[in-house]
Formats: C-alpha cells, sequence, structure tokens
C-alpha cells in the first residue's frame, strides 16, 4: 500500500491541474468557513448565519459539511484530469507493461481518492471545531459529538462522488466525454426526479399554511447522485427563520438507507472500473 | 537450451478482422529475435498480448515455464511498445522513479540506466523538452532498469534520423552482447539481418517461418553467369547436375545451387568443355530476397 501511495504521489504532485484545483478547492472550502461568521446575502434577505444559530453545535456540522459539500466538483476535477491522462496519454498500458496490475492500479485509484475525501473531511472538521468553539452557544461534548454522523456522511458523500466519476472516466477516458457524460446523468436524475415526485406525491397544507405532506420513499432516491445529495440534506429546513414560519421542530435522523445505497454504489463502481479495464484491449 | 517464451496457437480477432492467426513460436535464451512482417501483420498484436494488454481471443503461451503473463514475469521483461510513452510533465528521472516503484527496483539504477542510453546531463528535463531518439532511448533505460532477462521492443527505431537509429542500435547491440534477450519487432529487414540471431516472419497474422536468420539464408546462393553462348552454357550446365534452376534472364544465367561448389571449380570444369566465361558471380541471397520471396509464396 506504500508503494502505491508513493507510485501515486510521484504521478501527480507536480501535476498542473492537481494543483489548480486543490489549492482552488481547499482555498474555497477554508475561505468559505471563514466567511461564516459574517453577514451573507441568501434569497435577497440578508441573514447573518450566527443568528440563525448555524454555527452552534450540533448543526454547525449540518451546515458547514452542506456547503463544504457543493464545492466537491473541483476534487472531482482532480480525479478527472489525472485518470483521464493516464488513458490519453497510454500510462496504463504503459504501467501494465512495467509491471503494475491492474488491481494495483485501480486500488491505487481509490487510495487517491480516500486520501481526498480524508484530507477534505479533517478540513471542515478542524474549521467546524475553530467556527464552533468561537461562536456556538453551547461546547458541551454532548452536543459538539451529537451530530457527528455528518462529519462520516461528508466523507462518504465524498468518496462515492469520486468513485462515480472514476467509473465514467474509466469507461470514457476522455475529459469531454466525461463532464458531457456526467452533465447529462444528473439533468436525467433530476427529471427521473420531478417526474416521480409529481406522480406520487400529493402535496397537503393544513389550515395555518403548514406543510403536512406525506413522506414517502421515492424509488429516484435509489439513484446515485440523490442517494450521495441525501447523505447530507440541505441544513435551511432547520433554519431559525424557516422553522418559525412552519411550526416545525427539526429533529435529526441519520439517512441509513442513503448510507447503505452509497456504500454499495462506491463498490459497484469500482467493480465497474475493473471489469472494464480487464476486458479491454489497450 | 532453455525456452523462455513459448507461444502455442495464439489468435486474436477485432470483429471480422484475423489479426493473429494461430500462430507459433518459441524464443530460447540468449538470442536475439527479430518478428518480421509488413505494417500490419500482427506484430504490435502479438506483443501485446504476450505483455497482458490485449486478451487473446485463442491460444496459450508461457514466460520462463509459467502459463501466461504475471505481474511477476512483467517485471523481468523490459519493454518498449511503439511510441515511447511517459508522463510529459515530469523529468526523465521522475519518471524512472515511477517505474523503479512498479519493478521494485532501487532509485539507484536510474543514474546507471541513463548513463547507459547517454541521457544522464538530461535527466532533471522535463520529458516533454526531449527529441524523439532522445525519448525513445529514454524507453530503452526505463526498460531496462530491472535488468530484465528479456527485452522486447517493438519498431525501436521508427521514425527515428540516421543518428538515431545509429545510436538505438549501438544500445541494442550493446545490451545483446550482455546475454539478454532480445525479441525485436520491425518491418525493417535490414535492422533484423543486422541485428537479429533468429527471425520469425508473420504475414497477415500467420507465422511464415520460425528460425535462425542464418539458416534461412542457408541456401547454398547462386551464381551469374555470361557467355557468348547461352544456350551451349545452359545444356553444359544442365548435365552437370548440381544446379537447383537455371533461369535465363536477358543475356545471363542466373543458376541456383543444389549442390555446394566453388566459383573456381565451375569456371575450370567449364572451360575443359572449351566454354569460356564473360561474367562470373557467386551469390548469396539477402534476407531481404528470401523474405519477399516467403511472403510472395504463401
Amino acid at each position: 500500500m506504500k508503494r502505491l501511495i508513493r507510485i501515486e504521489w510521484l504521478k501527480n504532485y507536480s501535476y498542473f491541474p492537481v494543483i489548480l484545483f486543490s489549492s482552488i478547492y481547499f482555498g474555497l472550502v477554508i475561505g468559505f468557513t471563514l466567511m461564516c461568521a459574517q453577514t451573507i446575502p441568501i434569497f435577497g434577505i440578508s441573514i447573518k448565519l450566527l443568528d440563525q444559530g448555524f454555527l452552534n453545535f450540533p448543526q454547525i456540522w449540518n451546515f458547514l459539511t452542506y456547503f463544504a459539500g457543493l464545492l466537491k466538483i473541483f476534487l472531482g476535477l482532480i480525479i478527472i484530469f489525472t485518470i483521464s491522462n493516464e488513458f490519453t496519454s497510454k500510462m496504463f498500458k504503459q504501467n501494465i507493461i512495467d509491471g503494475l496490475s491492474r488491481k494495483e492500479f485501480l486500488f491505487s485509484k481509490v487510495l487517491t481518492i480516500a486520501l481526498l475525501s480524508f484530507l477534505s473531511t479533517v478540513v471542515v472538521l478542524v474549521m467546524g471545531l475553530i467556527l464552533g468553539f468561537s461562536f456556538s452557544k453551547s461546547t458541551e461534548i454532548n452536543a459538539i459529538f451529537k451530530e457527528s454522523y455528518f462529519v462520516f456522511g461528508y466523507f462518504l458523500k465524498l468518496f462515492t462522488f469520486l468513485t462515480f466519476l472514476l467509473f465514467i472516466t474509466v469507461l470514457l477516458k476522455r475529459v469531454v466525454f466525461v463532464f458531457l457524460t456526467f452533465f447529462i446523468w444528473w439533468v436525467f436524475e433530476v427529471i427521473l426526479t420531478i417526474m416521480e415526485y409529481q406522480s406520487r406525491v400529493i402535496e397537503k397544507f393544513d389550515t395555518s399554511g403548514r406543510n403536512v405532506t406525506e413522506k414517502i420513499q421515492l424509488i429516484t432516491d435509489y439513484l446515485p447522485l440523490n442517494a450521495m445529495s441525501k447523505l447530507v440534506e440541505e441544513p435551511f429546513q432547520r433554519i431559525r427563520l424557516i422553522e418559525s414560519m412552519t411550526g416545525g421542530n427539526f429533529t435529526f435522523e441519520i439517512p441509513y438507507l442513503a448510507v447503505i445505497t452509497s456504500i454499495a454504489y462506491s463498490i459497484l463502481f469500482l467493480y465497474g472500473a475493473y471489469f472494464i479495464m480487464t476486458k479491454r484491449d489497450w | 537450451m532453455e525456452n523462455i517464451l513459448e507461444v502455442r496457437n495464439l489468435s486474436k480477432r477485432f470483429g471480422k478482422i484475423n489479426a493473429v492467426n494461430s500462430i507459433s513460436f518459441s524464443v530460447e535464451k540468449g538470442n536475439v529475435y527479430g518478428l518480421l512482417g509488413p505494417n500490419g501483420s500482427g506484430k504490435s498484436t502479438t506483443l501485446g498480448i504476450l505483455l497482458s494488454t490485449i486478451n487473446p481471443t485463442e491460444g496459450d503461451w508461457s514466460w520462463f515455464g509459467q502459463n501466461g503473463t504475471s505481474t511477476e514475469v512483467l517485471k523481468r521483461i523490459g519493454a518498449i511498445i511503439e511510441h515511447p510513452n511517459f508522463y510529459t510533465f515530469l523529468s526523465a528521472e521522475k519518471n524512472l522513479k515511477i517505474v523503479c516503484e512498479i519493478k521494485n527496483v532501487p532509485f539507484t539504477r536510474i543514474d546507471e540506466v541513463l548513463q547507459l542510453v547517454g541521457l544522464a546531463e538530461r535527466k532533471k528535463d522535463k520529458f516533454s523538452t526531449y527529441s524523439l531518439g532522445m525519448k525513445q532511448r529514454l524507453s530503452i533505460a526505463s526498460a531496462m532498469l530491472s535488468n530484465p532477462e528479456v527485452l522486447i521492443l517493438d519498431e525501436p527505431t521508427n521514425g527515428l534520423d540516421p543518428e538515431g537509429i545509429i545510436q538505438i542500435r549501438e544500445i541494442i547491440r550493446s545490451i545483446a552482447v550482455q546475454g539478454t534477450t532480445i525479441l525485436l519487432a520491425s518491418h525493417l529487414l535490414d535492422e533484423v539481418e543486422k541485428v537479429c540471431s533468429h527471425v520469425i516472419i508473420l504475414k497477415k497474422g500467420v507465422s511464415l517461418y520460425c528460425g535462425k536468420v542464418s539458416a534461412m539464408t542457408a541456401t547454398k546462393g547462386y551464381f551469374i553467369l555470361q557467355s557468348s553462348n547461352l544456350d551451349e552454357l545452359q545444356r553444359e550446365l544442365e548435365l552437370m547436375c548440381v544446379f537447383k534452376e537455371i533461369k535465363r534472364e536477358e543475356n545471363k544465367l542466373i543458376v541456383s545451387i543444389d549442390q555446394d561448389i566453388s566459383a573456381e571449380k565451375l569456371n575450370k570444369h567449364l572451360l575443359s568443355k572449351g566454354i569460356c566465361l564473360s561474367h562470373l558471380v557467386k551469390q548469396k541471397e539477402s534476407l531481404e530476397e528470401q523474405f519477399l520471396e516467403l511472403v510472395k509464396t504463401k
């Protein structure tokens, strides 16, 4: 394993897209979290996140992991560019000829993905602790760890997302095709989700205008991108402003289904990539 | 002698095209083999299969007595395929470090192999700044990192200028002298003839000949004869019964030898019969002529 990490390190540390996208990514993540203490405009209203209780333990985890998650495409770019380069420059073939097995090649990429996801998780974790201890009303151990699921959920979200990109990059090899396919797939999932929602969910409101729509399990929740986004749900439903409008009280539940689905997809994508590598002629 | 590679009935089909059609051959330790054939005869496909990058349709092979191509086997082989493949944004040294890690070879080998191909001074430069000749030499350096028992070269001089070609050949020869088995694919007969001791000839995926270069050119050669009276000369030659074939070409006779006979002896014999030759040359067929003969007839 150390050998594979050394190989990946040698391959990547001076590759321009890796330097570019990783500095953009980590710069944005850190910059964004530092901005959180400031007033930011959302939907035309200036909301001071601090006042809305976002920076309180435990919801700070939900908040940070959700917004940091929006930037994951930059990590995705690192994976797409490095893996695509292996194929377009025929280095995959050369690696095989030199004596790297297909399994080792794939495993080295999985290690890179795991490492990137881990680094990002650590950054978010550290930023969360810094912000939390500076601004949170409560810094009890219990409150800090109560929703630590989000840290794991965030890691899994990144990992699954990157294995998905690994799979389509191995399948299509060229960066442009990967972008196109990813975009088309995304639109496809959105359309399917809307279609299912409209045909199966009947929205209900009670007399005071509160949304009391019954929650049902959507089949489109099992689609890969949906499953990933369900790992860390948007935090607006727990914003004070909205809670006061709808009168609802937010209770957090671990999305076990999304966790299982995402893990299953990760495994599926990795097997799929391995299958393509062995069956194709290089 | 020990067989390093044995190939049995290897076939590869790409859709309807038979790129490799049931070829068999073996490679003995310590020899330099030429895999000879025109473009599209299946050389690269065959090497691709033997290096595990292409899945065969049928057939099997063994390296060092083990079936198939394992990663352990690949580490004992040095191979250069088509174009030199390296990470363009890395220096020669870093590229070779990656290969060292893959092959489990200490980094100290890097300077040794770069010395061998004369690139030691450029090792810190990015691969993308190299000329084609240098890239090809770096490929050889990379292949030599693990001190391979077998070196596989696919068209190593393709696209190089004469100086580059000479450099590459010098390097190949110096490697061959150390006793490394070499398998060299080429469409250049001249190259195979200069470098190889054995040859495997492919045409449209079929192997036509497999054996020593010297055995292939071992037909005893031929005479080119001229005389004022060709008819008489031809009659006399036919009476001698040591020739396979007598062909008339313009004002010359081309006579293939069946039982060895020296030019001196022939001349003496003809003189004793009262025939004076105005032109007498004894020649051996070159590999090129043999090759064209083989490719034409089958």
